[in-house]
């Protein structure tokens, strides 16, 4: 770190950590005596333990000085904003969430130490990271079960968790992996269509499980690193008719993607069924006001899934229209630094790899805030650190780590063999 | 804890002016203390955005002299900085308390130094291992430093920079 800014920056980050603190106490102090009928000492362990963990991570994650250190702080203040919301919806899933927030923490933690202990191993593994992304979707496809209109749930010894969510790891290291291989993979013949075609056949497996949250989240994170780093142009183009003709076909081939599309063009039309949840989410809003209902006196429990794909509505009637301009910053914040990260990191593969990162934090809170604002059409998938769901929250964290672990600057640049 | 329950119900669920009760009270007032909070913990981030920006455009924000780096960065294993300002008394070296600080293995913890005396710069070398050359010349004693010399520490190069429009 340059030591002529050093000190005014280790100021506002200690000014920025007790931010978050004092919001933790006012908001715990408001939804426990709201919560106040499962008021038990479990509900003060709660408190007690989301304080712990977010002050103790924040105080780990100084220790690493050439890591970026906001990175956590941010999603920590998110997933602040976002667990107060869920303990006033319900506190049984509110402590789910923080059991979830604990794993991921640990796993950050994790990610960080297994990618600098092996740091070489990764770069040049990538059929590995393609079969390892496929053989998640295809086990989802022969053993998941249904539940929300997409069959993306697999249950093993108890746990049910979505593997769509955990595949964005594999396959953000697939596209780093290929562009920083380019040269060697270009060699082979067809070798510069291999990561379109690969993303493809997993693009396929999502329209199979009827997920196409994730698939889009997939082709952004494909079509920001071909701008980035794709040196035939052409390819570009190519990939946005591909996705754009994905699109219409799916629209004529799939029924509930036709109704996604028309509630999001009209939802009044069939108010109390089909355009049920995006009316609702509309009301919701609209109720908050400016600076919201006030936490506890709105009523977000009419919009259905308020704890988990509808969290921004919720927290924009309670918290108000503020509170969702600032949620919108916290995410642009984030994804800022993911690309400054990029910039800085000279090692290819972990440049990209940064960027994809990044790109798929950007693009889910584009897809899930853009679609309960009826901005575009609504799919399934989860606002990262923020909405209750655990394969979401641990994901997030994972790829938060790893992010982390390529903000290292002291990355040593492998020699040219 | 049945006794708590009533104790909270009694102090912010009791009507104190027609329907309105504490609970209402603190929760409105909370809800503008939420957005101040959290719209100023974007703030300070932003503000390190911006302190950041500079450090990563070097130049665009800074006045006075400093090294840029010459060599190029891909071929060094460890982690240089572009630009370092240069104060009126600085060490260059591996060592942590250095004010120039590269972690290149073949400097000397404390290499070399660069001081301002009567308004010109001097370079000289802290008697390092691998010695300090200045435009391709060993340096010992304190030798005058003009804008555009190139400071050669072993594997790491660069320019000096007066930071007065001359570069």
């Amino acid at each position: 770190m340059d030591r002529f800014i050093q000190s005014p920056m280790k100021q506002r980050l200690i000014s920025a950590r007790w931010m978050t603190l004092l919001f933790q106490l006012l908001s715990l102090s408001l939804v426990l005596i709201y919560q106040r009928e499962t008021l038990t000492p479990r509900s003060l362990g709660f408190s007690g333990l989301l304080i712990v963990l977010t002050l103790l991570s924040q105080f780990l994650v100084n220790l690493f000085h050439q890591a970026d250190s906001y990175l956590l702080m941010i999603a920590n203040m998110l997933f602040s904003i976002g667990v107060i919301l869920i303990y006033r919806l319900s506190s049984y899933y509110g402590y789910r969430q923080l059991i979830f927030y604990t794993l991921g923490i640990a796993l950050f933690f994790v990610a960080y130490f297994l990618l600098e202990g092996t740091a070489g191993f990764w770069v040049k593994k990538i059929c590995f990271y393609f079969f390892g992304a496929a053989a998640l979707l295809v086990l989802t496809l022969l053993f998941g079960f249904v539940s929300g209109g997409a069959k993306n749930w697999i249950e093993i010894g108890g746990f049910s968790f979505q593997p769509s969510e955990i595949a964005k790891v594999p396959f953000c290291f697939l596209i780093a992996g290929f562009y920083s291989n380019r040269e060697r993979v270009r060699k082979r013949k067809g070798g510069k269509y291999f990561l379109m075609a690969m993303t493809y056949i997993l693009i396929a497996l999502f329209f199979l499980q009827r997920e196409l949250g994730t698939a889009m989240v997939f082709m952004a994170i494909l079509f920001s690193a071909q701008v980035a780093f794709e040196e035939d142009k052409k390819l570009i183009f190519l990939n946005v008719a591909l996705a754009v003709i994905g699109m219409v076909a799916a629209y004529y081939l799939f029924g509930h993607i036709r109704t996604r599309v028309d509630i999001w063009i009209d939802p009044w039309v069939d108010m109390d069924g089909r355009g049920y949840q995006i009316t609702q989410s509309l009301f919701g809003i609209a109720a908050g006001g400016f600076f919201g209902t006030g936490l506890g006196l709105g009523h977000p429990q009419y919009i259905p899934l308020a704890y988990s794909d509808f969290i921004f509505s919720a927290i924009a009637e309670e918290m108000g229209t503020f509170m969702g301009i600032a949620v919108i910053m916290l995410y642009l914040i984030l994804v800022y630094r993911g690309m400054k990260i990029s910039l800085a990191q000279p090692h290819a593969f972990y440049k990209v790899l940064a960027l994809c990162i990044s790109i798929s934090f950007a693009a889910q809170a584009l897809i899930m805030i853009g679609g309960v604002l009826k901005l575009i059409p609504l799919t399934g998938i989860t606002l990262p650190f923020m909405a209750h769901g655990g394969s979401s929250l641990v994901t997030s964290f994972v790829l938060l780590g790893i992010l982390f672990y390529c903000s290292n600057a002291a990355l040593e640049v492998p020699r040219e063999e | 804890m049945d006794k708590l329950l009533q104790i909270i119900e009694k102090i912010f669920y009791t009507n104190l002016i027609g329907e309105i009760n504490l609970y209402m009270v603190f929760a409105n007032v909370f809800k503008y203390l939420f957005v101040i909070i959290v719209l100023y913990f974007v703030y300070t981030i932003t503000r390190m955005i911006y302190l950041d920006i500079g450090q990563l455009r070097g130049t665009g924000f800074r006045r006075g002299p400093y090294l840029q780096l010459i060599t190029r960065r891909e071929t060094l294993r460890f982690h240089v900085q572009n630009i370092y300002p240069l104060k009126n008394d600085n060490i260059i070296g591996r060592g942590r308390s250095a004010d120039v600080q590269i972690s290149s293995p073949f400097l000397s913890k404390e290499h070399a130094h660069i001081f301002k005396e009567g308004g010109i710069y001097y370079l000289e070398d802290l008697h390092s291992a691998n010695g300090t050359y200045l435009n391709g010349e060993p340096v010992g004693e304190p030798v005058i430093l003009y804008p555009k010399d190139i400071v050669s520490l072993v594997d790491v190069e660069f320019i000096f920079m007066s930071g007065e429009g001359d570069g």
